[in-house]
């Protein structure tokens, strides 16, 4: 256990400006990831260029912070309002909105958070082990293996995002196409700028981002017309889960971190499937299986540590390989390159002051959650009633200012406006945006590993057939190509594992 | 609506084919600028059309994203108006904010669209835009000390 770094970076960590960082990350993230609509991603794109002030370790600090809030913030709205901020909160409303109708809402929000910061304690200690013996040993990795790696992570996401390989690889192709513009990384060309000097410096992650998950969903908001959300009334007095409640939830919060940590560090909507694995282990686990569906705490305790677990999972590939593989990792890492920092295996070895101070701050997080969230979740509730003709346009405000700071240049807020539009049409015709994103950032890595690779192999592609590790990669990249595009009657077969059909897991 | 969406994702891919023909393509031991995003271009076109096939081919189904992305139904365009006149104050905004300075042009944007989502009267708009613009401005530009235009209010101070 590498006590002496992780002292190291409490003491980073812990000085004032790190501290308030931190209280304002986690309590941004919750007020964000409160408001019906806005999910985790949503919430951390918004508040992002609020992060681009600081230095790079607080950044990120304040950036650990407003990712567990806002993902406590979504379990708020599954349980409160029955409106899952993200899919990930979706199992949560099945039993989690049932308690709050029985008046047992302080009771479902304490378990939720208490089995998130279990889950998210423990599993910061696996990121801790993990993530740094893993970018050690990623460091014999060359460009052919790291472009496999890469490859074969987006295609397994791929496969397990949507219904259709298909249209989830067409919008990672879309995300890869939109990362060429502006200067290539190898010659400094400029590329498909059509002479604007906006173009010429490429087109940011974070307005794409923030349209893609924020505007879009303003957007559906105005086109649905929702009227102010109903909110089950929660007092302080009723916090308090009862001894039984208690008794109840302690193995489904264990058996869902040690579900969860595992499926996080692979490729794929891990913290969806997570939750979904959960509620299924813990109807088949439970003496009470008829409660399931009708307000059972295990329904509420188990997803929801899951979740945090597959989660924090996420962030060992991040850290130790530099592959996002869910949005928030791809927050993360728009994050570090803002800073000139870039995700590789690297990272460890070359800024241990910030992975380790992040590892500390997460800690610190997760804690700070905790204390912050439940006192002040009649608060937190009393947000979800603002009515959504003052919300949406403040959101709005709030993406389109965020969009213009990003580079001082009202192009970031045309592209925000486009990818809103974009976004809203995918929701519109049923196409994925997770790949996109993922693409997006990817492709400078995408392409610097191909290139290098075919400038080590100097033309002659049997030069990957030599190298062992890289050939059993592409072989396995092969056989998920097929698996998607051939694989549909096989995937039926274990379709109570997929993210398309939750309800019939219930 | 899906085989237009896939037209559009199509007529794209041609777009990005005919600019990357345009950049230097280099050969497999010296790749050029333009070998990846050709690379990507004819994946996309290929993808694309297969996409394109399949939605004709095929009869047409409820739309399920199935990645667990909300849906919108495409149940005609009610509500649409609204969201076209939204997008044209984000427009508008964009094009003036520089002139008219970012306090008085989110005091704009704000009320117009409180009216836009339906927040009826002149004076709750107000409260809203006034409150949302002073606070993003005090965030962005005193605390995080990221420039801002300040149009007409230059001149007062």
């Amino acid at each position: 256990m590498p006590i002496s770094e992780l002292m190291a970076g409490f003491a980073s960590a812990l000085t004032p400006a790190n501290l308030l960082a931190c209280f304002l990350g986690a309590f941004l993230g919750t007020v964000t990831g409160v408001l019906p609509g806005i999910g985790p991603a949503a919430a951390m794109s918004l508040l992002l260029p609020v992060t681009f002030g600081l230095p790079p370790a607080t950044s990120l600090i304040m950036l650990a912070g407003i990712f567990y809030g806002a993902m406590y913030g979504g379990s708020t709205t599954s349980i409160l309002l029955n409106m899952p901020g993200e899919t990930a909160s979706m199992v949560t409303c099945f039993d989690g909105y049932q308690m709050a109708k029985k008046g047992r809402a302080g009771a479902a929000l304490a378990v939720s958070a208490i089995g998130s910061w279990v889950a998210g304690t423990a599993s910061i200690v696996g990121l801790m082990l993990f993530a740094p013996t893993l970018a050690k040993a990623a460091l014999v990795l060359g460009p052919a293996e790291y472009f496999g790696l890469a490859l074969l992570g987006v295609l397994v996401l791929n496969n397990l995002t949507g219904d259709s390989f298909l249209k989830a690889t067409a919008m990672l192709l879309i995300g890869l196409m939109i990362s060429t513009v502006g200067p290539d990384i190898i010659s400094g060309a400029s590329r498909f700028s059509f002479g604007n000097q906006d173009l010429m410096d490429g087109i940011d992650v974070i307005p794409v981002l923030m349209g893609l998950f924020g505007l879009s969903e303003v957007f559906v908001g105005i086109k649905e017309k929702a009227a102010a959300a109903e909110v089950c009334k929660v007092k302080f007095r009723d916090l308090y889960p009862t001894r039984a409640e208690v008794s109840r939830s302690i193995w489904p919060i264990l058996r869902g971190t040690a579900i969860g940590f595992p499926i996080g560090l692979l490729p794929g909507p891990a913290h969806i499937l997570s939750t979904f694995i959960s509620y299924r282990i813990e109807k088949g686990a439970s003496s009470h299986p008829e409660e399931f569906g009708h307000g059972a705490i295990e329904g509420v305790a188990g997803p929801e540590s899951a979740n945090n677990a597959a989660s924090t999972g996420a962030m060992v590939p991040l850290f130790a390989l530099g592959l996002p593989f869910t949005v928030q990792a791809a927050i993360m890492i728009s994050a570090l390159r803002t800073h000139g920092i870039n995700p590789s295996p690297l990272l460890i070895s070359q800024h241990p002051e910030i992975f380790w101070a992040v590892i500390a701050s997460m800690y610190m997080g997760n804690v700070m959650l905790l204390i912050l969230n439940l006192p002040l979740v009649g608060v937190f509730a009393s947000l979800i009633k603002t009515p959504p003709p003052v919300l949406l346009p403040v959101i709005t405000v709030i993406m389109v200012i965020g969009s213009y700071s990003l580079n001082g240049s009202v192009f970031d807020v045309w592209m925000l406006l486009l990818f809103g539009m974009v976004g809203y049409a995918m929701k519109w015709v049923g196409y994925p945006s997770v790949p996109l994103i993922i693409g997006l950032v990817l492709g400078p890595l995408f392409e610097e590993s191909m290139m290098q690779s075919l400038v080590l192999a100097r033309g002659d592609l049997s030069f990957f057939l030599h190298r062992p590790i890289a050939t059993g990669i592409f072989t396995l990249t092969l056989l998920v190509v097929l698996w998607g595009l051939v694989g549909r009657s096989a995937r039926k077969a274990v379709r109570g594992l997929s993210v398309e059909d939750g309800a019939e897991m219930v | 609506m899906s085989a237009l969406y896939e037209i559009g994702v199509l007529l794209f891919c041609l777009f990005y084919i005919y600019s990357a023909l345009r950049i230097p393509f280099g050969t497999l031991a010296e790749p050029g600028p333009g070998f990846f995003p050709l690379i990507l271009a004819f994946l996309g076109l290929a993808v694309s059309l297969a996409l394109l096939v399949s939605t004709l081919w095929r009869r047409p189904r409820t739309q399920e994203s199935g990645s667990g992305e909300k849906v919108v139904p495409a149940t005609g365009f009610g509500g649409g108006r609204d969201l076209i006149v939204f997008v044209a104050a984000i427009v508008v905004f964009g094009l003036c904010f520089e002139t008219v300075g970012v306090v008085l042009g989110l005091i704009i944007l704000t009320v117009a669209l409180c009216r836009i989502c339906g927040l009826e009267g002149w004076r709750k708009p107000l409260v809203v835009g006034v409150v949302t613009s002073l606070s993003v401005y005090a965030v962005f530009a005193l605390i995080f000390k990221i420039p801002m235009p300040n149009g007409p209010l230059d001149l007062l101070f």
